[in-house]
């Protein structure tokens, strides 16, 4: 093992290598920040300059994507309530509360701090216990992913503001959005009313682009500059700093968040959104400032953020070990991989263990390098909410485009983004959440899927679900999500009354 | 014609009539080779179901609710006040106007006009905002450029 | 005040109605769209994968691109447009001009199999061939270390009084459903397909234990099969093939009267000008002959096909008599 490290170590610690994390993490975490921009496009976009690079400086530079482009994507969900990518969508419930409060600064070093552990966490559990993580997921079949999926389902309960059934049909049209273009199971085309380009479905960056970035131009489109209030005080930008008291009570959901994030990561077809929201709930279950979340509390931040950063090196635990991709990114890194010259899977610990141990080593530096960028770059960009809103307005719509253009090199995307905004503006305006709709659609396939799978598996007998113990489990955690929503719920009607 | 009305009641008329409409689509548009009990079909009919449910539901907390806002039906719903709620229609026309466009004018000329557009829509006289804006166009095409996305 | 904010809104509608009428005929693509076949390549030819970034497919043609740049004045660039089972791509490569700056990346089943489940608007005598890529034997394989079945005949045997359930990468219109489908059914075994998202997932759910037995191709299960958690048992490929662990043998020695053959190919439209034609197939033989090409099939295991053109189309046109036939079998 101590060999392992140190020939990593010396192989890793290169200037090209150092170079390329340093351009990976700034790239990264701008395309990030930047709402339809993802680490996934970031990734393919960067693929073939790494053609030419030697293997450790080429896999560094783009983990160095993944990684500052999991983190970028807070930094919009904070400031202008509009996740840069999907696995920031939880950051925005206490995040955006934050600066509305003028406390964006207070926000931002949060979530980059709980980035910087949730990724260290994960890199360092990748070092360390990759084999054994992946034989412990490995006991998950279609059973425990669905019950996984129903468990993630069950949080809309404690997001949905009060109208359970609000949030529910939010849930519900998440899921919808998902299941529409082909079905990955028998190839059939779902509700694509004869348009071609919905056979593909309508890819997760559109939705998000559409439900957040969209919808959120569109709500404020009534903003008025001349008589905005916020502008004649000129936004008095709170300078109040993250106290270390604030951390250290952070300390303890961010390892709680840190290790659901790393096992999630670590199950493939799932990522760093879910991760986010089951810790999300977690925390806003068992901390002393529950009745505080969703209104600006900066455990929220701490527990999304170190959730989604947790899933970067845990993602790469069943590809490195069973050639299985965690999540989107990790399957174009997969290419990449195969690119370099290495076929993931188990034999490549045994074949390229050298080269492995460097870019696992280096995802270390990476996350410690982000933590050094990050502290520099928080108090530029806590500027950003001092630009108009009209210039921003104008600015940032141009990029929500060429995002989803890129994805897809598709002129149909931009317009099922606006679409899908226009319909989101309306739903805002009804009192809907949007928050549930998300976490439908980055579930939905995955309910879906292993739920029809399950039913061949055993027959379509529902009892696979309560027979094999991870799956009871997750049901249980599911029943105990919403069993606990509505005890409160109870809780505080008597107490209501009382008063 | 006076109505009360309250969120609940449109959102549930409203999904009430999409999610019927959806059941009524099903079997025209999933048409599936499969044999077996569970089918592309069978999420779907549940979920709509579930929509269903959701939005009669939600009908009956509007209707049961107290908190409702009247509203006169009548000739003076064309009030100023009134029109200029629907100032984001306009937003949202210009969005969709930009993308139909996007395809034939290309990426350039239809996005200097949506942000310049944008920026005429909330008022602004500074002419340096257009100018941001639009180097910001600039900007974005040939960066894109260089990582060889091309735009339309 | 108002009404010089009114008036700005009606300037900002004016000039997008100016955008629509007075720019509507223009087009902002670039003059390379209509240069001749002359002074082809002047600008970047692009590859469409009509599958995701990370498959082998993907992976190839991007190695391609990588080593044309030694032989092709202009960068080549690939492209993902994914979705319904390959067809969005191909018929993206359909609605592309015929200048030769648009290649597609695509398979047997495209024309021989998924236009019977999906609606689309190309055949093969759309696309002129241009290159095989490589070839692809499908194999049946089981786990002996979790179900003891090593061979072909335990599976048999064990279909006889057993339900079989199997991981594929594709449901029903997908390649893998279909030939797995019609082999089961003329072995009168009783068996039903978990579909995955991907070959990587069928391996694993097979290693794991989660299914009977599943379909894969080479060499994606090998560092499976040399841990022994993975045993190739027979081949839908008509001949035996020879892998590193050892021979595989066809399902046709079994009597089983079903094959099926994989294979990649580069294509164009096939009214693209001969001349281009002839520049692009010109790069394909430098790519292949290549050392930097050949040596990455071989360290990636992936067996190269290097059909020219009429070889590849052939080759299809077998397949959609076959095809015809598997799906007749299994309704």
């Amino acid at each position: 093992m101590l060999n392992n490290l140190m020939t990593g170590l010396a192989l890793m610690a290169s200037v090209e290598s150092f170079i390329a994390i340093f351009i990976g993490l700034l790239a990264g975490i701008i395309i990030g920040a930047i709402p339809g921009l993802t680490a996934d496009i970031a990734i393919i976009l960067c693929l073939p300059i790494t053609y030419s690079m030697e293997p450790i400086p080429a896999m560094l530079l783009l983990l160095g994507l993944y990684c500052g482009g999991t983190y970028g994507g807070s930094i919009t969900a904070i400031l202008i309530n509009t996740p840069g990518t999907p696995s920031s969508a939880a950051t925005v419930l206490d995040g955006y509360p934050l600066t509305q409060q003028g406390k964006p600064l207070k926000a931002l070093t949060m979530a980059l701090y709980a980035s910087f552990f949730g990724g260290l966490f994960s890199a360092l559990a990748l070092l360390f216990a990759a084999p054994s993580i992946a034989h412990f997921t490995q006991m998950f079949g279609p059973p425990e992913y669905f019950c996984i999926a129903v468990f993630g389902l069950s949080i809309i309960a404690s997001i949905s503001n009060g109208n359970i059934i609000k949030g529910l049909l939010g849930g519900l049209i998440g899921i919808f959005i998902a299941l529409m273009g082909q079905d990955s199971v028998s190839g059939t085309l779902r509700f694509t009313f004869g348009v071609r380009r919905l056979g593909g479905g309508i890819p997760l960056i559109v939705t998000l682009v559409g439900l957040f970035a969209i919808a959120e131009l569109l709500s404020r489109a009534d903003y008025n500059p001349r008589t905005d209030a916020t502008r004649k005080q000129h936004l008095k930008l709170d300078h109040e700093k993250l106290s270390w008291e604030e951390i250290k009570r952070c300390l303890k959901t961010m390892t709680i968040s840190s290790l659901i994030g790393t096992i999630v990561g670590a199950i493939p077809g799932t990522g760093g959104g879910i991760a986010a929201f089951i810790s999300y709930d977690q925390a806003k279950k068992t901390s002393k400032y529950r009745d505080n979340f969703g209104h600006g509390e900066i455990e929220g931040v701490s527990a999304t953020e170190s959730a989604n950063n947790a899933t970067t090196g845990s993602t790469l635990i069943p590809l490195t070990t069973l050639g299985v991709p965690g999540d989107g990114c990790t399957a174009i890194l997969l290419g990449a991989f195969m690119l370099q010259g290495m076929v993931p899977g188990p034999s490549m610990f045994k074949e390229h263990s050298d080269i492995l141990y460097g870019i696992m080593i280096g995802l270390v530096v990476i996350n410690i390098l982000m933590l050094i960028i990050g502290r520099v770059f928080t108090p530029l960009y806590a500027n950003i909410t001092r630009i108009p809103y009209e210039l921003m307005s104008a600015i940032i719509i141009v990029y929500c485009i060429t995002g989803v253009y890129s994805s897809e090199a598709s002129t149909f995307q931009v317009l099922l983004a606006v679409i899908i905004g226009a319909f989101s503006f309306l739903l805002r305006r009804l009192g809907f959440s949007v928050v549930p709709i998300i976490l439908g659609v980055v579930l939905g396939d995955l309910v879906e899927t292993n739920f029809r799978n399950s039913m061949v598996m055993s027959s379509n007998s529902l009892s696979i679900f309560v027979t094999r113990p991870f799956s009871l489990l997750f049901l249980a955690l599911a029943a105990l999500s919403i069993g606990m929503f509505f005890y409160k719920a109870a809780k505080d009607r008597k107490s209501k009354k009382q008063s | 014609m006076k109505v009360k009305l309250n969120s609940n009641m449109i959102t549930g008329v409203l999904f009430l009539i999409v999610s019927v409409a959806l059941h009524i689509l099903i079997p025209s548009q999933i048409r599936t080779y499969e044999t077996s009990t569970v089918t592309a079909a069978t999420v779907p009919t549940l979920l709509i179901r579930g929509m269903i449910l959701c939005s009669v539901i939600m009908l009956v907390q509007g209707i049961l609710s107290k908190e409702k806002t009247e509203y006169t039906i009548s000739g003076a719903i064309f009030t100023r006040e009134n029109l200029l709620r629907l100032k984001p229609v306009i937003y949202i026309a210009m969005l969709i106007a930009y993308a139909l466009l996007l395809p034939h004018i290309g990426f350039i000329i239809s996005s200097l006009l949506l942000s310049n557009g944008i920026l005429l829509y909330f008022g602004t006289r500074k002419w340096w905002f257009y100018a941001i804006a639009s180097a910001n166009v600039i900007v974005a095409y040939f960066a894109f450029q260089a990582m060889s996305v091309t735009l339309p | 005040m108002k009404g010089k904010k009114l008036m700005a809104m009606l300037m900002a509608g004016s000039l997008l109605l100016a955008g629509l009428t007075g720019c509507g005929g223009a087009t902002a693509k670039g003059g390379d769209a209509a240069a001749g076949a002359a002074d082809y390549p002047n600008g970047p030819v692009t590859i469409i994968c009509p599958w995701g970034v990370g498959g082998g497919a993907d992976v190839i043609s991007r190695k391609i691109s990588e080593v044309a740049k030694d032989y092709f004045d202009q960068p080549i660039v690939v492209e993902n447009h994914t979705g319904a089972s390959g067809t969005i791509g191909m018929m993206d490569a359909m609605d592309a001009d015929a200048d030769g700056y648009t290649m597609v990346l695509t398979n047997g089943p495209l024309f021989s199999l998924t236009p019977k489940y999906i609606d689309v608007s190309y055949d093969l005598s759309d696309f002129t061939m241009l290159r095989g890529m490589r070839q692809v034997s499908l194999m049946i394989f089981t786990n002996p270390q979790k179900s003891g079945m090593k061979t072909f005949d335990d599976l048999i045997n064990y279909g006889k009084t057993h339900k079989i359930t199997y991981a594929t990468s594709s449901g029903p219109g997908g390649d893998q459903y279909v030939v797995s489908s019609a082999m089961f059914k003329s072995l009168g075994i009783e068996a039903e397909p978990v579909v995955m998202g991907s070959e990587a997932e069928s391996i694993n759910a097979v290693v794991s234990g989660q299914v009977d037995c599943g379909l894969g191709t080479p060499p994606a299960y090998y560092s499976h099969q040399e841990e022994g958690t993975i045993q190739a048992v027979a081949t839908f490929y008509p001949e035996t093939v020879q892998t590193p662990y050892g021979e595989v043998k066809s399902i046709k020695d079994w009597g089983v009267d079903v094959e099926f053959a994989g294979m990649d190919c580069l294509a164009v439209r096939s009214d693209v000008p001969q001349e281009i034609v002839d520049k692009l197939n010109a790069m394909l033989d430098d790519v292949y002959a290549d050392s930097k090409f050949t040596g990455f099939m071989d360290e990636m295991g992936y067996p190269l096909w290097d059909a020219k053109g009429d070889e590849v189309t052939q080759f299809i046109e077998d397949q959609m008599d076959s095809m015809d036939k598997y799906v007749e079998l299994i309704q």
